[in-house]
Order: structure tokens, then C-alpha cells, then sequence
């Protein structure tokens, strides 16, 4: 929980294509660790930690293919233990990550002159809707 | 599952075929008509061992490594085209008009001859055959349409059903007048009525020739539950979760429709990895992903019933049969997770792309899920989150048990598949060097300036681990529940008997095996008087000439074999310039002229060729089934 928070304000921090990518890259690694940390914590959020987990390793993958990806700035999250907090918030504060994240994407895919630049955040942007879908509370 | 099965066609068959024996006193029957049923009846009969037998009746005669039920399939098949060919000629020797009032027999003959040929059509769905000639799987099923129970199965109905036959035929020889005196000018033809009469005693010999076989390997309870239970190879057409409620029987019914479809498509995507842009690790980790959560909700499942089965008096299995079979779900989700996780670093150069095998196991999920959460709209999100469905209302009664079981089942059947194929197919896409991985995750030493490099083996080898593990877990848990499906009676079971029956291979013709790969082959483009069936174990040039005009009789072939053979032998000796066979002087010759081919050649000639009308090639004599065994025997015996 003490990274999700941070990973947020460097996302609205960020700068330029190269930024929010590179930080885009640490959002979705630091979703897929603890997704997959927390898998096992509540038999009903199985599912959807471990399909946001899926999501996460494919938006990552998507920016990689970005051109102005920078190359050496890409960290990959070892395998953790599970976070401390009650796994419904985590849940509920990985689904507000990935919907920052989204929307940063989204501005960034308007603002990008690269074609490649563009749909690698478009095509990352959906996964991060996707694990907002899977790990919001809602109703 | 609501699509037509063998069995179907099958039993309608059988229905029909006893009404069609059923002959009732003072009945108005018309003979012609009933016969060219009954041949079409038999023809169709007889297909079904042209697709059974290993070799013929020629090759058959020198081989002694056919299973016992291989050698059936020739004997019963042999018979039944002597049995068919004498039918067809009783419709020539009768100039059956065509128009001729059908018999209540003959409307009865000719459905189950329709039915049996559409389950013949059935069968014949899983397998083809390429430009090449060989047998290739079109699916799943095709090694259980090929294997040895589905062949003693299949063989002992057929004989049954000739047995069925065989007195019909010799009371529809009664109703014929007898031969009157022959008109000299006339070719040598028998009448009618014997046409018949050897017709019912070669359908007596198929239906006797199974029963030697069934004597030393019977026929299995489950050899004929198998066959009847063999799908066409066409998946079930997609049943999409409803939005409103399903019912537990529907939801089961769903899963194991998108569990057949799911195997299906396993067999089919199996070739493609090394090359379709539809293989890409996003589709392979979903799968492992879909699998450990079906796993995982399967598991769930298996608890509830296990409580539920102490709780009800007729409970058809124990609540600790049913904690092992969750016990193995976990072992299943565990492997599977193992396998998403590695795909974590490892990806192919194509994006995901949705495909039809992850909307199927979507279905499978939705409706794995429902049965577990009271929440007709449940979905894997946590928005979706609902109260766990009660042990009792999973499973209200013994039946409804059954029937969740047998859809956990179906599902573990599919992903024993789906882990076998997937294997192969990331085999598959290393080979193709189509793997890669983020460069970042690599040692310092790796100098790559790209964000990706290609995959080290380290990598793939710890993936394809990952697999091999998958398969075996999935394969133990299918086999756990293959124990609880039969336990329990459920219709699942037959998913046991396919995985047994696919590891017992019958020989068919046309199948690769060993003996299609031999040097033989290379004859048999330019067949000469070097290659015989006793150099090649194809046939030579006499015997291939003979074939060529679509002559069966046997003791034909076997003469045309043994002239090749013979043939062969006096090249061998020409070209060595040996003594020839029977040669005075040589102890050797006068052995092979003893027991060689030669002399079966010799005696199979005719004795007297000046008081013997000549054979007629084109038209086959009508032998009665007690002469040709009779010098079959004599033959086999020398």
C-alpha cells in the first residue's frame, strides 16, 4: 500500500511521453506484484486479482513497444509479500491506481507525435481500464 | 449434451433392424423388394470393416501379429462383402424391377441401413485422409474412433447384427421358386434363391467370427458405453451465459459445452503455434489464468458437495471422495499459476488478440462462478462480489450432485487437453524463436539497446517446466475425477473411457505406422515382378492386376500372391544363376518346392485346365462360405 500511493503522484508528476511511459511501466509492474501477492488473501477476489494480474504483465508489455520507451529506465518488481492492509482496499486502491493510470495514458496517446507512441498507450490504457474494472468496489 | 451421439444412430438401428427380423405369420411380403434393402443394408455393413480392418484377407492370411479383434475385423469384414456381393447378385438373377411394392421389412432394412451409414459419417468426421493417402486426426475423438475398445465394440455389433440377418436372408431364399433346369447357352450363374442361401451363411460366418475373438478378449461394458457415446467432430455451438438466472442443470449443461469446445479448439490451434499471429503469450497466459481460477472456483465447489453429501440419506459418493477431488483442484490451480507467473517475462512478437478458445473458457469461468456465488450476474470482478451458494441449494438432491460433478469434470477433461496441447504448441513457438523478454530483466551483462531481447533458454526451459508440470496435474486430476464419475454413474464417465481408450490403438489401413514406413514403400511405385507380398507384404504385379478388376475372392488373390511370389523367386534365382527350384541335385530346391510359395501357386492352379470352364475375371463365381473356409484352411494349413 505505502507504493500504490506514491507510483500515483509520480503519474500525475510525470512529464512528457518518455515520463509517463516510464512511469506507466512502474504502475503497471507494482499492479502486477501485488495482484499477485494478494491473490490468496479472500477466495472471492481470486478471480479478479489474478485476471488483473493478466492485464497488468500485457499493459506493461504494451508500452515496452513504444518508441520513446526509455530503455534503461524500465524496473521490474520482485515477487512480494502480501501487503499488511485489508485486501479489499488494496483491491480498492489498485483500481484507483490503474484509472489514473488510464487517464494519464489517454492524455499522453492525444499528445504524442509517434504513431507507435500512440497506440502503445492506447492499447496500455485499455489493460489499465481493464484492471479497474476487475478491482473497483463499485457498488 | 443435447448434439446427436453414435449411439443415437445406433440404437435407432438396432430398433429398426429387429422390427425388420420380426416375420409374422401370412405377412404379404414382397422378396425382391426386401432384398435390395437388405443388400444396401449389408453394403453399409461392410463399409464400416473396410474402415476397421488392418490389411486384407490376402495379408491377413500371413501375418501373425494381428490382435485378435484385427483379425475379427478382417474375417467379419470378409464376410460380409461375400455376403453383400451374393446380395447384389440375387438383384440381378431376380431382375428386380424398381418399382416394386416395398415390404414392411424393407422399409425397416432401409432405415437402419440410413441410420447406420449416418453414424458411419459420424465416425468418419475425425478422420481424414490426405493427398497421401494416410489417416490424419481431425479431432480430439479420432483416437477413440481408432482405439481397440471402440474396434471390439463396433465389430461385436456388427456381428451381432449379421446374426440378426442371417435367417431373415435364408426365409427370404425360401420365398424364391427353385432353380429350374439351365438352358444350354447360358453362362454358368447361380440362381436366386442359392445367391440368398450362401448370402445367410456368410452373414452366419461374420456373426461367428467375432465370437472367437470375443472368447479370448470380450467385449467391455464400457467398450460399448464409449462407442455410443462418441461425438461428431463438429464442437457443440456456443451456449452464451444468459442474462437472466440459469438454472444449476443449465449451467452445468453450459460448462460442458464449453468444455467440448475448448478441446476442440486445443487440437485444432495445436499446429498453428510455430507460425499464427492468433499464438501469442497474451492468449497462453490467459488460458493459465482461466484455468487456475476454474480451479479455484471448481475447488470451492467440491467442498460444498462434499458437505452436502453428508448431508443427504441417498448420497451416491462420500464426502471424502469428493474433499479429494477439490484436494486435486488445488494441486491443478497451483501448476497453473506456476505457468502465468513465468509467462510474466516472456512474450511473443504479436499482441494479444482475442480468440474463440478464450471465449469459451470466459463461459467457462461465468458459469463455474455462478454455481459457486449466489449471484446470477456474477462476474470475476470485486464489484460482483456475493454471499457463497449454500451446500444445499448447489445441490439440492443426489442428481443434482452428480450433475455438478460431471460438470467439474467436463472442465478438468478439458484443461488435461488444453495443458497436453499448449505444451506442444510453446514447444512450438521456442522452436520458431518467436519468444522474447524485457530487456531490463536481463543480467547487466546482456547488452541489448532495445526494450526486449530474444528469450534465453533459461527462460524457455523454465516455461516449458512449467508446462510439463501443468500436464501433470491436469492429468492426475482427470484421472481423479474419472474414478468419481464412475463411482457416481455420471454421464461424464465416458471422458474415463476415452483417455483409457486412446492409449489402446487398433491398426486401421491408411493409419502411419511401422509397416507403412518401410522400405517396401518405394516398390510399391513401380511394382515389378522383384516385389512380392512375401518380399514387400504389398501386393506384386499379378495380384495387384487381379485387384485392379475389383476381385475379392480370396482364393483368387492368394493364387495371384503365391504366382508373384513365385515369380520373384525365379528372378532371384535368374539373376544369381542358381539351380531353379527342383532341379536335380539340390536338397535345397526340392525344400523350397515343398514348402515354398511355388507350391501353393501349383496347387491353387486348377487341376484339370482342359475339363474346367476358364475363370472369368470380371464375373466372380458364387462360392458357398464352406468351400472357401474349407480352402482357406487347407491352404493356411500347408
Amino acid at each position: 500500500m505505502e507504493l500504490i500511493k506514491p507510483i500515483q503522484q509520480h503519474l500525475l508528476d510525470a512529464d512528457g511521453v518518455s515520463g509517463v511511459l516510464a512511469t506507466g511501466w512502474d504502475a503497471f509492474e507494482l499492479v502486477r506484484a501485488v495482484a499477485g501477492a494478494s491473490a490468496d488473501r479472500a477466495a472471492d477476489l481470486y478471480p479478479a486479482f489474478t485476471l488483473a494480474r493478466g492485464a497488468a504483465v500485457s499493459g506493461r508489455n504494451a508500452i515496452a513497444l513504444a518508441p520513446s520507451m526509455p530503455v534503461d529506465s524500465a524496473t521490474l518488481f520482485a515477487p512480494s509479500a502480501p501487503p499488511e492492509a485489508d485486501v479489499y482496499e488494496v483491491a480498492d486502491a489498485l483500481a484507483d491506481l490503474a484509472s489514473a493510470l488510464s487517464g494519464r495514458l489517454r492524455e499522453t496517446a492525444e499528445l504524442a507525435a509517434d504513431a507507435g507512441d500512440r497506440a502503445a498507450c492506447e492499447n496500455a490504457a485499455r489493460d489499465a481500464d481493464r484492471i479497474s474494472e476487475l478491482l473497483a468496489k463499485g457498488k | 449434451m443435447a448434439s446427436a451421439v453414435f449411439g443415437d444412430f445406433l440404437s435407432a438401428a438396432s430398433e429398426h433392424l429387429a422390427a425388420a427380423v420380426t416375420v409374422g405369420d401370412g405377412e404379404n411380403t414382397s422378396s425382391a423388394g426386401v432384398t435390395r434393402d437388405l443388400h444396401h443394408l449389408v453394403a453399409v455393413m461392410s463399409r464400416y470393416c473396410d474402415d476397421l480392418i488392418p490389411c486384407d484377407m490376402v495379408e491377413a492370411a500371413g501375418r501373425n501379429d494381428l490382435h485378435v479383434w484385427e483379425r475379427a475385423a478382417v474375417d467379419v469384414g470378409s464376410a460380409l462383402s461375400f455376403a453383400r456381393d451374393c446380395l447384389r447378385r440375387t438383384i440381378a438373377e431376380a431382375r428386380v424391377e424398381t418399382d416394386v411394392t416395398t415390404a414392411w421389412q424393407a422399409s425397416h432394412l432401409a432405415a437402419a441401413a440410413t441410420e447406420l451409414a449416418a453414424g458411419r459419417d459420424l465416425l468418419n468426421t475425425h478422420l481424414a485422409v490426405d493427398p497421401g493417402g494416410l489417416m490424419r486426426e481431425r479431432s480430439e475423438w479420432a483416437p477413440v474412433v481408432t482405439s481397440l475398445p471402440v474396434t471390439r465394440a463396433l465389430l461385436n455389433e456388427l456381428a451381432r447384427q449379421s446374426r440378426q440377418l442371417a435367417p431373415l436372408t435364408a426365409w427370404l431364399a425360401g420365398l424364391l421358386p427353385r432353380a429350374g433346369p439351365r438352358s444350354s447357352g447360358q453362362p454358368a450363374s447361380a440362381p436366386a434363391r442359392d445367391e440368398l442361401a450362401n448370402a445367410s451363411q456368410w452373414l452366419q460366418v461374420a456373426g461367428a467370427a467375432a465370437r472367437a475373438a470375443f472368447g479370448v478378449d470380450p467385449v467391455r461394458t464400457g467398450d460399448t458405453e464409449l462407442l455410443s457415446a462418441i461425438p461428431p467432430a463438429i464442437p457443440p455451438q456456443r451456449q452464451r451465459p444468459d442474462s437472466a438466472a440459469e438454472s444449476i442443470a443449465e449451467m452445468c449443461y453450459g460448462i460442458a459445452i464449453s468444455a467440448s469446445r475448448l478441446r476442440a479448439t486445443a487440437h485444432r490451434d495445436k499446429e498453428r503455434a510455430g507460425w499464427s499471429p492468433i499464438a501469442t503469450s497474451g492468449s497462453w497466459q490467459w488460458t493459465a489464468q482461466a484455468v487456475a481460477i476454474t480451479s479455484h472456483l471448481g475447488e470451492l465447489a467440491l467442498r460444498s458437495l462434499a458437505v452436502r453429501a453428508t448431508q443427504l440419506a441417498d448420497r451416491p459418493v462420500t464426502g471424502a471422495q469428493l474433499q479429494k477431488a477439490a484436494d486435486s483442484m488445488i494441486s491443478t490451480c497451483a501448476a497453473w499459476r506456476q505457468v502465468d507467473q513465468v509467462w510474466d517475462l516472456l512474450f511473443t512478437e504479436s499482441q494479444l488478440q482475442p480468440t474463440p478458445a478464450m471465449t469459451d473458457a470466459s463461459d467457462l469461468v461465468l458459469r463455474m462462478g455462478r454455481l459457486v456465488w449466489n449471484d446470477p450476474q456474477w462476474t470475476p470482478a470485486h464489484s460482483q462480489r456475493g454471499p457463497r451458494r449454500t451446500p444445499d441449494a448447489l445441490a439440492p438432491g443426489a442428481a443434482t450432485l452428480v450433475e455438478v460433478v460431471s460438470a467439474a469434470h467436463q472442465a478438468v477433461d478439458a484443461f488435461a487437453r488444453i495443458a497436453t496441447n499448449d505444451t506442444d504448441a510453446v514447444a512450438a513457438a521456442i522452436r520458431a524463436g518467436r519468444l522474447y523478454t524485457p530487456t531490463r530483466s536481463l543480467p547487466d551483462d546482456y547488452d541489448v539497446p532495445r526494450p526486449f531481447a530474444p528469450a534465453p533458454m533459461a527462460r524457455c526451459a523454465a516455461l516449458q517446466d512449467a508446462y510439463r508440470a501443468a500436464v501433470d496435474a491436469s492429468i492426475d486430476t482427470a484421472g481423479v475425477f474419472d474414478e468419481l464419475a464412475f463411482a457416481i454413474g455420471a454421464q461424464s464417465r465416458a471422458l474415463g473411457l476415452a483417455r483409457a481408450a486412446a492409449s489402446m490403438q487398433s491398426r486401421r489401413r491408411g493409419r502411419q505406422s511401422p509397416v507403412d514406413n518401410d522400405p517396401g514403400d518405394l516398390l510399391s511405385a513401380g511394382i515389378s515382378s522383384m516385389h512380392s507380398r512375401a518380399s514387400t507384404g504389398r501386393a506384386g504385379s499379378v495380384e495387384q492386376a487381379i485387384r485392379d478388376r475389383r476381385v475379392s475372392d480370396p482364393v483368387l488373390l492368394l493364387r495371384a500372391a503365391a504366382i508373384d511370389d513365385a515369380a520373384r523367386e525365379l528372378m532371384i534365382r535368374a539373376e544369381s544363376a542358381l539351380p531353379m527350384p527342383g532341379s536335380p541335385g539340390s536338397l535345397e530346391s526340392a525344400r523350397h518346392a515343398i514348402s515354398g510359395p511355388a507350391q501353393l501357386a501349383a496347387q491353387s492352379f486348377p487341376k484339370g485346365p482342359t475339363m474346367d470352364p476358364p475363370i472369368e475375371i470380371r464375373r466372380v463365381q458364387s462360392r458357398s462360405p464352406r468351400d472357401v473356409m474349407k480352402t482357406r484352411q487347407s491352404q493356411q494349413g500347408r
